[in-house]
């Protein structure tokens, strides 16, 4: 009973599909956690900043009567909370990991706290479709059985993705700036000295990290969802930096991170026929991850010099 | 929602910084409206939420509507406390029933609660939503101080079945968004009484109109979580075409109404009338909680309380199905009227277990 | 990068007050003014959001704070509420704060907690018969190695496998949460009921403090009148032996300082010939046991002592801890006054929207605020701006990692290390906390 089931669920184009979209959503995070990384900054706040972008996307989009706006609203917002860490990171010096769940209370309490103010305690309703972010249809590609679908009718920001994801690894490890990056996050000092401003990166990185997951929050609550909920990323911050560190701070092991937990997560709902406890699906995605992070990955070594905070050598 | 203009944009923006928060007033939270110096002061009334906060677009929300309507009728202090986990039931009902004369708890889980703080505070008088208050052995106490308010959601998903059943019996001819599988779906937050009371009655009542029909239920495991109900409603469109979609999962179900527009088959709300959300809401079916806390609360005002109301159902409009669509086919109509007609007069007994 | 070792420096020649006024203002001072301006901030943000003329919304401030302390530590009663809601936090703090210790980000805690609870209230629920001197020891014994062989996987994953400890707790929590609400609602649920298990038998339970003082000390000494109204319970008096044993742990033995070693530098520690392997699969299965105690006491401690499958993945204990451990600077003292003023907040917090008509999440954002602060340590930071010739002889290391100044400060040396030295802290001695791993560095 069980095989035919798992069987007729992976041959099944929807299964595909979701699992795609689930990881595209915790892609973006994960991007903008590694960059924060790898360039030095620790990011634990990619929940908050998910979070905040989620409540804004919605609130410009119903107030501006534009989905784009909407998403513009909450790309800037969680740059904006991004820019709190770091400033307090860098500038400050605090600790990165305090910062990061600070951000990440501080997000969710905001969140709340506005929520019955702004709407006279009705709560937001579900969006209009005209404030939702539109799935594409790629014309007769779409149509291509088992392909089209899974590729070809995705959300736009899936395709958004996809695009920054290879965007980010050519930036990374093709170009002067992603060389940069990279030396800043392993050796400030000989960064500082070839003449890189240490600061300037990492400000750049790790505000970058909070307008992509803005992006993410907007993908979550304006395209999948079309409603804002208390509390809605519910932890998918926390397995996107999950994913930075399983993917060994690479965006591309980063993507096969997101496809591993995106695969368990479309599966739990979809093997409840089988007659296993819906709860004990629940730990599939979970499990998936663990199992594939000790079997095949192992050690992660995050930059060198993440989490320190960088002082100019002399004075 | 859509009142909220140029202000909330401002506070959009100014969420991020902190400190500029909110500014420039615009939608500013209503005042207490406290007792006022009348002559009488009512009785004072507390509502206790579960877990997910009062505008959660489902139970917590519309206990908060009918509380606030009996408020604004009968003038008491009005308070309302959140739970944020579901430790903090008895700290929160011990603290209402200090503070107030009467304590309303909404939801089943706090039934252990509710009958430890109602024998600790017997002056007192409470009212639980959805539930008795249940003693160490998990049977009802038959308290004298605690109202249980239970629904018949099984009548109320019975006609979300009849519209469903009708709609396929008809089939693709009347109604033209059909699979032609004839199969229908229902979709659960938790396998949890009220949840299952709407399944069972949807299965009933679908199968006794159609009995042909396959109805496909499933669990998402969650109430909030929109994508997760999306998710299983594409599934259950795509694989078993489901024609018809049977929400009863609270805000997580929101997304099973949208991937029913998306994927162009009808959908079925639930709690409250849910056609707003997209048109392929084609009726919902519904759960006067407002209603019965509202009740409860002016009965109680009137020094009515009872210990033993009865159970809230169609007869009393405590349930029902609203917001039948132009989009069903006109034939639809009279045979929902039949059922509760039949329900109402005892005919047709629902019952309120799932079926395998 | 140099390998710096643990700095251990012989106490500087003060006099016994003077030492204990640094010792004071080492493990209080940045805490409090952090606490002060967390508070200044949520009241600026509550007097933004409240409508009304400015007065009116300098007014609900005010009463925010006065209802938030009457609310927390107003009477008898509310101490007894906040009381309890901080045993829980104490334990959980103390799990975050000993595997902090270590260098180890225990965010974890939560599914450390919901499996102690969960074997705490098995056992309550499967060996019902037996007397209580028995039953509760059982219990509690249960939930400790229960957390901490969940914390434990943690431990050893990252000790033979290298796995990121933030990776495999974050996944080991959700496993927790689902495997723990699929027994609840599956072979321990409550006859009739759905989500939840039947009560704890009387004797499975941990009795109030008030009721326990009644029957022993209050038999020759006044007694509490109507003590069922004070709700704290006797893990209170279980958390301050847990507070012992952490403090005793961290500062009294050899396992407590090769942990600082680790923390601080898992190399040197190595070349020191620590076992760090061996070290970290320990401290991760005491981090579990602290926590999995958090989910017993409050399961057999507070009312109704049932589980709810529900509450596991919506209880913020587990993540509250790590606010409050790193507040508490990973002492224990710091743990237990963290834990009451997050305990405080949180017992206050739901009922301001009553009183003054502000959202009772106000609190979550003080608790931000709160942690924002003890995270950039005002002073050194204001300190950094001032030119340098002010400061230069005074100044105190430029450390943001909390554990760094820790083992000094435990003997009083506070900011002696800097004062004396001048000594300037580069990115060498700097301890890298939370997502370094332990093999780090070896790129040069």
């Amino acid at each position: 009973m069980f095989f035919p089931i798992l069987g007729r669920v992976l041959i099944s184009a929807d299964f595909w599909q979701a699992s795609l979209q689930f990881a595209a959503l915790l892609l973006l995070p994960a991007l903008g956690g590694l960059l924060s990384e790898r360039s030095g900054v620790i990011n634990l706040a990619m929940e908050g900043l998910m979070l905040i972008g989620a409540y804004v996307g919605v609130m410009m989009a119903i107030a501006t009567h534009s989905v784009w706006l909407g998403v513009l609203g909450a790309v800037i917002a969680g740059g904006l909370l991004a820019l709190v860490h770091a400033i307090v990171s860098i500038n400050f010096m605090a600790n990165q990991t305090v910062s990061g769940i600070a951000i990440n209370l501080a997000a969710l309490g905001l969140t709340n706290f506005l929520l019955p103010i702004q709407t006279q305690g009705q709560g937001i309703r579900a969006l209009d479709d005209a404030l939702r972010l539109p799935q594409l249809h790629w014309g007769p590609l779409a149509n291509i059985p088992f392909i089209g679908p899974v590729l070809f009718q995705q959300n736009i920001i899936f395709y958004v993705a996809i695009i920054i994801l290879v965007g980010i690894q050519f930036l990374l490890f093709r170009t002067n700036i992603g060389l940069r990056i990279r030396a800043v996050g392993e050796h400030p000092h000989a960064a500082d000295t070839a003449g890189v401003n240490v600061r300037l990166v990492r400000y750049a990185c790790v505000v970058s990290s909070g307008l992509l997951s803005g992006l993410a929050g907007a993908f979550l609550s304006l395209g999948i969802a079309g409603i804002f909920n208390q509390n809605m990323t519910a932890g998918q911050g926390y397995i996107a930096l999950a994913a930075v560190i399983f993917g060994k701070y690479t965006p591309v092991g980063a993507a096969a991170a997101c496809l591993v937990f995106g695969l368990g997560e479309a599966l739990s709902p979809r093997l409840q026929d089988t007659g296993i406890s819906a709860n004990l699906l629940g730990t599939l995605p979970y499990l998936l991850t663990l199992v594939a992070l000790v079997g095949l990955v192992g050690r992660t070594t995050a930059p060198a010099a993440d989490g320190v905070p960088y002082e100019p050598a002399s004075e | 929602m859509r009142k909220s203009g140029a202000p909330s944009l401002l506070i959009s923006l100014f969420v991020l910084c902190g400190v500029l928060l909110s500014a420039c007033g615009g939608s500013t939270p209503s005042t207490n409206t406290n007792g006022g110096g009348s002559t009488t002061a009512p009785k004072s009334v507390t509502l206790v939420t579960d877990i997910g906060g009062l505008n959660d677009q489902s139970f917590n929300q519309s206990a908060n509507v009918g509380y606030m309507k009996a408020q604004g009728e009968l003038k008491f202090r009005r308070q309302v406390i959140e739970s944020k986990s579901q430790n903090d039931y008895v700290s929160n009902l011990t603290r209402a029933a200090q503070t107030s004369d009467m304590v309303i708890g909404v939801g089943f889980l706090m039934a252990t609660a509710m009958d430890q703080v109602a024998k600790a505070n017997p002056t007192k008088s409470f009212a639980l939503i959805d539930s008795c208050a249940t003693d160490a052995k998990g049977n009802c106490d038959s308290l004298k101080n605690v109202a249980p308010l239970f629904f018949k959601e099984q009548q109320a998903g019975c006609l979300a079945g009849v519209v469903a059943g009708q709609m396929e019996k008809l089939g693709k001819a009347k109604s033209s968004k059909l699979l032609g599988n004839n199969t229908i779906a229902a979709i659960g937050g938790l396998a949890i009484p009220p949840v299952d009371h709407y399944i069972a009655g949807y299965q009933y009542c679908a199968k006794k109109v159609d009995p042909a029909v396959t109805v496909k239920v499933n669990y998402s495991q969650s109430f909030d979580n929109t994508a997760k109900c999306q998710d299983i409603a594409n599934n259950q469109i795509s694989t078993a075409k489901a024609d018809v979609i049977f929400q009863v999962a609270g805000g997580c179900g929101v997304g099973a109404l949208q991937a029913a527009k998306a994927k162009g088959v009808y959908s079925i709300g639930v709690d409250s009338d849910q056609s707003h959300v997209n048109d392929s809401v084609i009726a919902s079916a519904i759960k006067r909680v407002d209603q019965a806390v509202y009740l409860t609360v002016k009965d109680f005002e009137a020094g009515k309380f009872s210990a033993t109301p009865a159970p809230f159902d169609l007869t009393n409009d405590g349930v029902g199905l609203a917001g039948l669509s132009a989009t069903v086919p006109a034939e639809v109509k009279p045979v929902v009227d039949k059922y509760i007609a039949d329900i109402k007069s005892g005919a047709i007994t629902v019952p309120d277990a799932v079926q395998k | 990068m140099a390998s710096p070792t643990v700095q251990r420096r012989t106490s500087a020649p003060a006099s016994q007050l003077a030492r204990w006024m640094q010792k004071f203002r080492a493990a209080l001072g940045r805490p409090l003014i952090a606490v002060l301006v967390a508070f200044v901030l949520g009241g600026i943000i509550i007097m933004i959001t409240t409508p009304g003329p400015l007065d009116n919304r300098f007014i609900t401030a005010v009463s925010t704070y006065y209802y938030l302390i009457a609310g927390s530590f107003g009477s008898l009663q509310s101490i007894s509420y906040t009381l309890a809601k901080a045993t829980p936090l104490i334990f959980a703090g103390l799990a975050v704060a000993i595997a902090y210790r270590a260098g180890l980000f225990n965010i974890g805690a939560a599914g450390q907690l919901t499996v102690g609870s969960m074997v705490a209230g098995i056992i309550g629920i499967q060996l019902a018969a037996l007397p209580g001197w028995l039953l509760v020891p059982l219990m509690l014994l249960g939930s400790m190695v229960a957390g901490g062989i969940w914390g434990g996987i943690v431990g050893v994953l990252k000790a033979w496998r290298g796995a990121h400890e933030v990776v495999t707790s974050i996944m080991l929590n959700w496993t927790a949460f689902y495997v723990c609400a699929f027994l609840v609602e599956g072979p321990f649920q409550a006859p009739k009921l759905s989500q939840q298990t039947l009560p704890m038998a009387p004797q499975a339970t941990i009795p109030s403090l008030a009721i326990l003082y009644n029957q022993t000390l209050g038999t020759f000494l006044p007694q509490i009148p109507d003590p069922a109204q004070y709700t704290v319970d006797a893990g209170l008096l279980i958390a301050f032996v847990a507070m012992l044993v952490y403090w005793f742990i961290t500062a009294r033995t050899t396992f407590g300082y090769e942990l600082r070693v680790i923390g601080q530098n898992p190399k040197a520690a190595r070349y020191a010939g620590i076992s760090v392997r061996k070290n970290i699969v320990m401290v991760m299965f005491m981090a579990g046991a602290f926590a999995g105690l958090a989910g017993a006491v409050r399961l057999m401690g507070q009312a109704p002592y049932q589980l709810i499958s529900s509450a596991f993945s919506t209880d913020s204990t587990g993540f509250d801890a790590i606010g409050v451990a790193l507040l508490g600077r990973t002492t224990s003292i710091g743990v237990l006054l963290a834990s009451l003023l997050f305990g405080g907040l949180q017992q206050a917090g739901p009922y301001l929207q009553s009183y003054v008509d502000v959202p009772g999440d106000i609190i979550t954002i003080m608790q931000a605020l709160v942690l924002f602060s003890i995270a950039i340590e005002y002073l050194p930071s204001l300190q950094r701006f001032m030119p340098s010739f002010l400061v230069k002889s005074s100044r105190p290391p430029l450390v943001p990692s909390l554990i760094t100044t820790k083992p000094a400060e435990e003997k009083g040396e506070a900011d002696m290390q800097a004062v004396e030295s001048g000594h300037r802290a580069t990115s060498d001695t700097v301890e890298k906390t939370g997502l370094k791993p332990t093999s780090s560095g070896q790129e040069e």
